[in-house]
């Protein structure tokens, strides 16, 4: 994955990630899976990519971070929302819903007769 | 801890790489896991995850690089979260103890205060550029430097006469040379005319200075040539607004000076108050009445009168070369600075030059020193206190180190302490200097108009730098101390510690405070010996009742009809000398001290007069009655009668050192002068009188000499009355004479009537002055440093209780163990006076020019500053001493 890439997809990552993030705390590996089968499968995340962007919201101060057990009993680095994290996920979330809806309004305008 | 903090640092001790790599290799794993769990072979699954995840070493390098960051954000907040803390710690400790704390704020803001306002003032009189001005820095004074022939001395000044400032704004160009006088008016005329500060230029002052009229315009090259008569005025902003209420139609409206009219043609921009130290008013053209003719031979535009400065914008050095070069040649050839060796400066125009100010000047500088030396005082009495705080402290300071607050912590702690009291103190300092700088101000020139608040930015940011600096003066020392106590001695001693460990440093503080004492109640000492002797001075008059009348037209013109000004002067004093209150009148051609006027003199049958020091007498034309008026006294001969008339014998009076001067052998009565021409006839000495000051209180003596005012050239005209008044008559005498000169000038001229003591009271002022700032200095000093030995004794006491219980319970008397508290603290006050006498002989040489009738070294004023400290040790030792000698044996050696 080369950067312009990954910056193109950052907003809409972030937005998968904070949206993941807001029911509960959750492990890397753990929102990775939520993203991959929430979409059914439709995306093609790298989990690279995934774990950029975690780290990034937590420089950010939208997520933090805290050392627990996972299911299995092992170490796992678990996120957590900041009440600044869910301010932005309101944010990113309309926006992306404006995008949505003004994309599908685009589609869905039959072309006027010539 | 209420905050995450505790926690990022549990997570973060760790190098955050390793963090990465477990959390990486765990969504591995996972990942793994579940694939073989759905069927797949490990190997496959391996191969799967990886291609999930992307470039793992890139995105591991890239986390980390992250988490580093976080790392060190988390760090920096814990940081601020320590200091926060320590800051609430502090606040609590200080609002526990107010005593301390406000003795600890008013101590410094008192020291701090006395900088910032000294630093105001000295700012202002030697480093602020003039306001409003198009890069000041590059504007520039000129300074003539000669050498006095008479005597020898260097001389500086910085005024030219007006052939001396054209010859050089003619080698010049315009743009680069302007030339300024300051001339105090009236506005208006009459006796209740409100004066105001003039500025006269001459070339293009406000297009060499950069400044722009804000309403209307500034001079034209027309109106500024010297010559032409323009009465035209630019006003300053600040008298545009209090005396036109900001009129925005102001160009075009007229003013009147004295009798003038002017033209206001421009208000100056807010800000600009001109190039002197007083703020101008207005600006008028050199010579707009026209009255000052160039042609005439001792004429205020003659070589003979000086007064005017010059403004130069010095591009570069080049430029400077060249004007000093110019102004150099000007100046040797001219015919007043008569000096073939003067040289010519060009000092940066920041503040005044100290030709104006002089000895007020030099009080402020040294001033300066005055105020770092209580602040030192202060700072040393601080430390002291905090020593005090830090030895009740120590089992609390014990006690946090035992829990393993680090001593670095535990110091910076302490300091901060410090700090906070210093950020206190400043702002109260700032509060002193706001008063101290405007007393100061109006201390050392009263008449001046500063035209800008006393504390501004840069006072605000010395304040600043000054309280930093006592912060780690007064606190560095007891934080160090506190913070390397003996743990176990201190936790064991359960707060009544045995030893006295820290007593070294009491007694380099008691000895640094008894020291600087010294040296300013010394200091003191001198000011307060000169001021006696200057006052002890015999000026020749009797200044107690004598009383000074004048008319002064505020521009040289004559009042418009009428009898001339000798008239209506000489009418009024024929009116007044039978007033009541009035002993003795009489008139004089010139101000008494306050004129300076010679006649050519010559002897029978001697080539040339004798002169005393290079100087011939000095000579005034004064009616009888003017010696009884001014209390000279008579030693030989008689006085001036109404006999001495235009057509009798030609008389004179002479002074004593002129007597002995010029006839060394015989008596001066009866012997001859010639006044004027060589061949003009004989006056006869007619009596000899005791010798006058011409114009200062401190000057050397003079040769005077008297002529009958009827039988001067200029035909009697009187310029002065002199009156004597009776014991307390003399407010009522003032008053008459003024009513009378009213009534006799009407609103063409501005009476001046003063008492001499009026007259003369300006030049004691700065004695006067030195003597009470530095006495205020000095009793601060003795102030500071008795409470300073006072708390280090009585801690001192308090430290050895169990000491003084157990010689006592062996036997001591309570008196001998009070000689002994008392003996050691003198002893050690003794150390700080020997050493402060020896810095105030070695810094008496910094006071001497400010000096008057006493040597730097007198004996008498070190002796009585070093007698008082003594006193002053043992009474602040005796408290605690009488508190040592009632310590109870049993109960101090119960308590352990």
């Amino acid at each position: 994955m080369t950067t312009s890439e990954l910056d193109l997809l950052q907003g809409t990552l972030d937005v998968l990630v904070l949206r993941a993030l807001s029911w509960q705390p959750m492990h890397g590996y753990a929102i990775a899976r939520f993203i991959r089968e929430g979409s059914g499968r439709t995306f093609q995340i790298l989990d690279g990519a995934l774990y950029t962007s975690l780290h990034r919201m937590e420089e950010k101060g939208w997520v933090e971070s805290e050392w627990g057990m996972s299911d299995k009993g092992k170490r796992a680095r678990f996120y957590t929302l900041t009440s600044t994290g869910r301010r932005a996920l309101k944010v990113e979330a309309s926006a992306w819903n404006r995008y949505v809806e003004a994309v599908a309004g685009v589609m869905n305008v039959d072309p006027e007769p010539a | 801890m209420t905050s995450g903090w505790r926690r990022w640092l549990r997570i973060f001790t760790r190098d955050p790489q390793a963090d990465v790599d477990t959390e990486l290799r765990f969504h591995m794993d996972a990942r793994v896991e579940d694939l073989v769990a759905r069927g797949a072979s490990l190997d496959d699954a391996r191969a799967q995850a990886l291609a999930e995840f992307g470039d793992v070493d890139a995105t591991r390098e890239r986390l980390g690089a992250i988490d580093r960051r976080i790392a060190g954000q988390h760090r920096r907040a814990e940081w601020w979260e320590g200091i926060a803390q320590d800051l609430r710690h502090t606040m609590r400790g200080l609002a526990r103890s107010p005593g301390f704390t406000v003795m600890v704020v008013v101590t410094l803001a008192l020291g701090i205060g006395a900088n910032a306002a000294v630093f105001s003032v000295l700012d202002r009189l030697f480093l602020t550029y003039p306001d409003g001005v198009v890069h000041p820095e590059q504007i520039h004074r000129m300074e003539v430097h000669t050498t006095n022939r008479r005597t020898g001395t260097p001389q500086v000044r910085g005024v030219l006469s007006y052939p001396e400032y054209k010859e050089l704004a003619q080698a010049l160009p315009g743009s680069e040379i302007a030339g300024w006088g300051y001339w105090q008016a009236h506005l208006g005329a009459g006796a209740g005319a409100p004066q105001v500060n003039v500025t006269q230029v001459a070339g293009d002052y406000f297009g060499v200075l950069g400044v722009r009229a804000a309403h209307g315009r500034v001079f034209r090259a027309d109106e500024w040539q010297v010559g032409t008569i323009t009465p035209v005025a630019v006003i300053s902003d600040a008298m545009w607004r209090t005396r036109f209420g900001a009129d925005s139609a102001i160009v075009g409206k007229s003013l009147a000076l004295g009798v003038h009219e002017y033209t206001i043609i421009g208000v100056a921009p807010r800000g600009f108050r001109g190039t002197d130290i007083n703020a101008a008013d207005l600006w008028v053209p050199l010579n707009t009445e026209g009255s000052w003719k160039p042609e005439a031979e001792h004429g205020v535009l003659s070589e003979f009168t000086a007064f005017i400065q010059v403004v130069l914008r010095l591009q570069g050095p080049r430029d400077a070369a060249h004007v000093v070069a110019t102004g150099t040649r000007v100046m040797r050839g001219s015919r007043t600075a008569r000096d073939t060796l003067a040289t010519v400066t060009l000092p940066a125009a920041a503040g005044v030059s100290q030709e104006f100010i002089g000895k007020q000047g030099q009080i402020a500088k040294r001033l300066a020193g005055v105020a770092a030396i209580i602040l030192l005082l202060a700072c040393a009495n601080v430390a002291n206190l905090l020593l005090t705080r830090g030895m009740q402290r120590r089992r609390e300071i014990a006690i946090r180190l035992a829990l393993g607050v680090s001593r670095k912590r535990l110091g910076l702690q302490l300091l901060l302490e410090t700090g906070v009291v210093a950020a206190l103190a400043g702002a109260a300092a700032l509060l002193v200097a706001v008063w101290g700088a405007g007393a100061l101000r109006h201390a050392l020139l009263p008449d001046n108009v500063w035209g800008s608040p006393a504390v501004g930015a840069r006072v605000a940011a010395f304040t600043a730098f000054v309280a930093a600096l006592a912060a780690v003066a007064a606190g560095l020392v007891p934080a160090l101390q506190s913070a390397s106590p003996n743990l176990n001695a201190a936790l064991k001693a359960g707060g009544q510690s045995g030893a006295t460990p820290r007593s070294r440093t009491r007694s380099a503080l008691m000895i640094t405070q008894a020291a600087f004492a010294v040296v300013l109640l010394g200091g003191a000492g001198l000011f307060v010996r000169s001021l006696q002797a200057v006052k002890g001075i015999d000026v020749g008059y009797d200044t107690s009742r004598m009383i000074v009348a004048s008319a002064n037209y505020d521009v040289d013109g004559t009042p418009p009809d009428g009898p001339s000004h000798g008239q209506r002067l000489t009418r009024a004093a024929d009116l007044l000398r039978h007033a009541p209150g009035v002993q003795a009148l009489g008139l004089a051609a010139t101000p008494t001290m306050q004129s300076i006027n010679f006649e050519t003199l010559h002897l029978p049958g001697v080539d040339s007069v004798p002169t005393l020091e290079g100087a011939p007498p000095l000579t005034m034309f004064v009616s009888p009655g003017f010696f009884e008026a001014s209390g000279i006294d008579l030693r030989a001969g008689r006085r001036f009668s109404d006999g001495d008339l235009k057509g009798s014998e030609p008389v004179v009076i002479v002074s004593e050192s002129m007597a002995r001067t010029f006839w060394p052998h015989d008596a001066a009565v009866g012997k001859c002068v010639i006044v004027g021409k060589a061949a003009d006839p004989c006056r006869r000495v007619v009596g000899v009188v005791t010798d006058e000051h011409v114009v200062n209180i401190v000057e050397p003596t003079m040769m005077h000499l008297f002529l009958p005012l009827a039988q001067s050239a200029a035909d009697g005209r009187p310029g002065e009355i002199v009156l004597r008044a009776a014991p307390g008559q003399v407010a009522g005498v003032v008053r008459e004479a003024r009513r009378e000169l009213v009534n006799q000038f009407g609103d063409a001229a501005i009476p001046d009537v003063r008492a001499m003591r009026d007259v003369l009271n300006p030049q004691l002022q700065p004695w006067r002055l030195g003597a009470a700032l530095f006495s205020g200095a000095g009793l601060l000093a003795l102030l500071v440093a008795a409470i300073g030995i006072y708390s280090a004794m009585s801690y001192g006491v308090s430290l050895r209780r169990r000491e003084i219980g157990i010689r006592m319970a062996l036997g001591a008397r309570g008196l001998s163990v009070a000689r002994l508290i008392v003996g050691q603290g003198v002893r050690v006050v003794l150390v700080g006076i020997a050493i402060g006498v020896v810095a105030a002989l070695a810094m008496g040489r910094l006071v001497a020019s400010l000096l008057y009738g006493v040597t730097p070294h007198d004996p008498l004023v070190l002796s009585a500053t070093a007698g008082v400290l003594i006193v002053v040790a043992v009474v602040a030792c005796l408290v605690p001493a009488r508190r040592a000698a009632r310590v109870d044996p049993m109960e101090t050696l119960r308590a352990e």
